[in-house]
């Protein structure tokens, strides 16, 4: 494979990650236009702890993820008593405010006579681990794939667990839920921590696959797109948003006479799902019926 | 004492700005309980259309002023239909990501006819400014937050004296027994979102005008001042806008003078951020919006 | 077993529940009758913790649960069903009434992880035989939102009694019922609901209160205005003057 492939098909594993954190908290009937900011505050603090603190990577992911983790449940509980538009507000704000503060951070050390350590709109430059260790960008896409497997792996057990159905009852009616004997507000602050920490292991790996972050990146479009991804694969089942990923950059990369008019494409694609299927290609009850037919069919066999 | 004085006459001036794209807001959000994220793009594609024709067929000033009004209220429609007429009333959230996506489309648009960084606005007047004792105006911003009264003052008559206002009034409260009333509500509806885009219309040109040049950041510019001040003051609140206007411009131009320019923008977002942790309403919103309060609105 | 003491509830300068005294004795069916917008479905969200009352305390089994919090209140044993009916609407039949079984499972995270729904979580036997007595078992797999109106009012109460509560609130369970569908609701609460615990009906409809309930109270603009056996309380002038003005039938 050459290195264009390999970018684009990495490209899709990290942005992956913050399309299922994004479709996490979809799940539990919240629209969060803020996951790039757990994304970014990951790979800051990845970044971070392998170039500034000469951590192993993994170690720099299993850092940021439980940084991105922590933040937005503590964003999680002040915007508690929040519910639909307003939520959505606070997270554009709290996302935007965060962007804003890693354009001022500067903390940088001294690491084998090279300062290091993010600089303010700059960006955060040598995060040079896979140079140091000459891993090749396809070792490092495999990389992407195998978290990327363990997450929806983990993510399709909890949507068969206990948990998996609490969540889909805040989603569809939080006071019933609660009436139910559930406490929706610790349901809720866990909810939004996993979603942080599934968009904090694609940060991790997106600051160490390009080597330089800058805040810019981590702009309110990354979170759009990521909310859009899995509002249009389907919000029946984890694969929802894959789908949705592969969609937009699998389908609408390759076709070339779409090249500057991809957001036209896209923003009228989304547009127009919404109106049709306002819960995505592989909604609740699309999942429901193939579900049925495959039962059926293992029956027959058996 | 005499910087803080002008910095907050400053503010105040910036945030009268604010203060005619809140307006838009707030009304979308009064009649349809929904919020219409693509506000700025249309207003930017609107003056995109007007510079357009300034750029390359060389038309009058007052041609570039009425064209990028109808394009507004044109392009305004187009969202209307789209993103809000289309999607059920309840699917809330729906109908703001899908203008959100609108608004990525309508800036593409944007920039397809006009590619370049910069165009100079065709501004109808100049700049001017006055002193008045120590402190600087400027004419255009005095003017603009005296535009913004008489556009809130206006609304209010529309809303409260008139026929259409009365329907208006109705269709936001319970569209259903609009109907049985024998209200249009969908014509209604249209109606207001082609009068906000031509408010908005006339806010952006006199936004424009005074900036004197037209970026392709106006339409996120636009959007986001315009909601973070609709927010502030109240969602659905006329005076909220622009209360929520002048605080922001005001916190931003402290924040700008006594910490510097990278503190302007994440002042605004902390301001709003916690005015929703703490007073979710906004200043002249409903005072509680706690779960007892939607609790007891589901039941 | 659950005992108001002077129970008010204010929303801004409306008093929707007024000094409400009442005790709820163990066994019975309660019957809370009233005018529209006298306070019935307000007493219930108040018992039920959907919000706080604004004064006087609430006891359940000899416990304050005054202002808890509505999963603590539900798990120590209130269920309710919905006047609107509120179900899950993209989950199963069968997942709707299982809905009721997180709050028996006890264990940690891990226990939150198991596959469901499947056997080692929650009482699936216990749901099935729900779902059997309320004659829904056949649509275990159909989602919620296909079901007619009737059956998803029977789906609600499946759902208050799976989890065994001692005290069971049914929000108008014959709303919108033809006077058959009335009739096979007010055998189902006599029948599956009324044996074993107690019971509050809030009702219009007086075929249903007058085949079901034990006890009578009525409430009117937040008051309780009469209180005692149905016969008594339906023959009170008080009563019929608040629910048809001065005369009439009361069996609309």
């Amino acid at each position: 494979m050459d290195d264009y492939v390999v970018t684009v098909l990495s490209n899709i594993g990290m942005i992956s990650f913050i399309a299922l954190s994004a479709y996490l908290l979809l799940l539990t009937g919240e629209i969060s236009f803020g996951q790039q900011a757990y994304f970014g505050l990951s790979a800051y603090a990845a970044g971070a702890a392998t170039a500034m603190y000469q951590m192993p990577i993994w170690a720099g992911i299993v850092v940021g993820a439980c940084a991105a983790g922590l933040v937005a449940m503590v964003v999680g509980a002040l915007t508690l008593q929040l519910s639909g538009l307003y939520f959505s507000i606070a997270t554009l704000a709290f996302a935007e405010m965060a962007r804003l503060i890693l354009l001022i951070v500067e903390i940088q050390v001294d690491v084998d006579g090279e300062m290091v350590g993010p600089e303010g709109a700059n960006g955060f430059h040598g995060i040079r681990w896979m140079f140091e260790r000459d891993i090749s960008l396809t070792e490092f896409m495999l990389l992407i794939y195998g978290l990327l497997a363990l997450t929806l792996i983990c993510l399709l057990l909890v949507e068969r667990s206990r948990l998996g159905s609490i969540l889909r009852m805040l989603g569809s009616d939080d006071l019933l839920a609660e009436m139910q004997g559930l406490n929706t507000v610790r349901y809720r602050i866990l909810a939004v921590g996993m979603a942080g920490v599934i968009a904090g292991v694609g940060g991790a790996l997106y600051a160490h696959f390009t080597t330089y972050v800058e805040p810019q990146f981590f702009n309110v479009m990354l979170g759009v797109h990521a909310l859009a991804y899995g509002l249009i694969g389907g919000l029946g089942t984890a694969f929802g948003p894959l789908i949705g990923v592969a969609i937009d950059i699998g389908f609408l990369e390759a076709i070339r006479f779409i090249q500057g008019y991809r957001m036209i494409v896209f923003g009228g694609l989304v547009a127009i799902l919404l109106i049709f299927m306002p819960r995505g290609i592989l909604d609740e009850e699309r999942v429901h019926r193939l579900k049925a037919v495959f039962s059926r069919r293992n029956h027959a066999r058996a | 004492m005499i910087d803080f004085v002008q910095n907050t006459v400053d503010g105040m001036m910036f945030g009268s700005s604010y203060a005619l794209l809140a307006i838009g807001f707030t009304i979308i959000f009064g009649v349809m309980r929904r919020i219409n994220l693509s506000f700025g793009a249309t207003i930017m594609l609107g003056a995109y259309i007007g510079t357009w024709l300034h750029v390359h067929h060389q038309v009058s000033v007052w041609i570039v002023a009425l064209t990028t009004l109808a394009s507004t209220v044109l392009v305004g429609i187009y969202v209307e239909r789209l993103c809000f007429h289309a999607i059920r009333r309840s699917a809330v959230l729906a109908s703001m990501v899908s203008s959100f996506v609108i608004w990525m489309q309508l800036e593409e648009a944007a920039i397809h006819l006009l590619p370049e960084r910069t165009y100079a606005f065709p501004a109808l007047f100049a700049a001017v400014s006055f002193e008045l004792g120590p402190f600087l105006f400027r004419a255009e911003q005095t003017s603009m937050l005296v535009l913004a009264m008489i556009m809130v003052g206006a609304l209010h008559v529309l809303l409260y004296r008139t026929r259409f206002g009365l329907a208006l009034r109705a269709v936001s409260e319970n569209p259903l027994a609009a109907a049985y009333m024998g209200i249009n509500a969908a014509w209604v509806t249209l109606c207001a979102f082609a009068l906000v885009s031509l408010m908005g219309g006339v806010a952006g040109y006199a936004i424009l005008s005074t900036d004197a040049q037209i970026t392709p950041f106006f339409g996120l510019w636009a959007t986001f001042k315009g909601l973070i001040a609709m927010m502030l003051g109240g969602m659905g609140s006329l005076p909220g806008a622009i209360l929520g206007g002048l605080l922001l411009g005001v916190v931003e131009a402290h924040a700008l003078w006594y910490l510097g320019n990278e503190y302007k923008d994440l002042s605004a977002y902390l301001l709003l951020f916690g005015m929703l942790v703490l007073r979710p309403g906004g200043l002249m919103g409903q005072r509680i919006l706690s779960r007892e309060a939607l609790a007891f609105r589901r039941v | 077993m659950l005992a108001l003491r002077k129970v008010e509830k204010r929303f801004g300068a409306l008093a929707a529940l007024d000094n409400i005294d009442l005790e709820v004795a163990a066994g019975e069916v309660l019957g809370v009758i009233g005018p529209n917008g006298s306070g019935k479905t307000t007493l219930l969200n108040t018992v039920t913790g959907v919000y706080p009352p604004s004064g006087g305390r609430i006891s359940f089994q000899g416990a304050d649960i005054t202002g808890w919090k509505g999963h603590r209140i539900a798990r120590l044993g209130i269920a309710r069903t919905f006047q609107n009916i509120r179900l899950f609407p993209s989950m199963t039949v069968f997942e709707n009434v299982w809905a009721s079984q997180h709050s028996r499972v006890s264990g940690g995270l891990l226990a939150l992880l198991r596959s469901c729904p499947a056997r080692s979580c929650g009482d699936t036997r216990r749901v099935e035989e729900m779902l059997e007595l309320v004659g829904l078992l056949e649509d275990r797999e159909v989602l919620a939102k296909h079901l007619p109106l009737p059956a998803r009012r029977r789906l609600e109460v499946a759902r208050a009694l799976t989890s065994d509560p001692p005290l069971v609130f049914l929000d108008e369970p014959a709303g919108g019922m033809t006077p058959a569908e009335t009739a096979d609701m007010a055998r189902l609460i006599r029948e599956v609901v009324a044996p074993n615990r107690t019971c509050v009906v809030i009702e219009h409809k007086m075929a249903l209160i007058a085949g079901v309930c034990t006890r009578l109270c009525v409430l009117d603009f937040g008051r309780k205005i009469a209180e005692g056996l149905p016969g008594e309380v339906l023959a009170d002038a008080n009563v019929r003057q608040a629910y048809l003005g001065s005369d009439g039938a009361l069996d609309a």
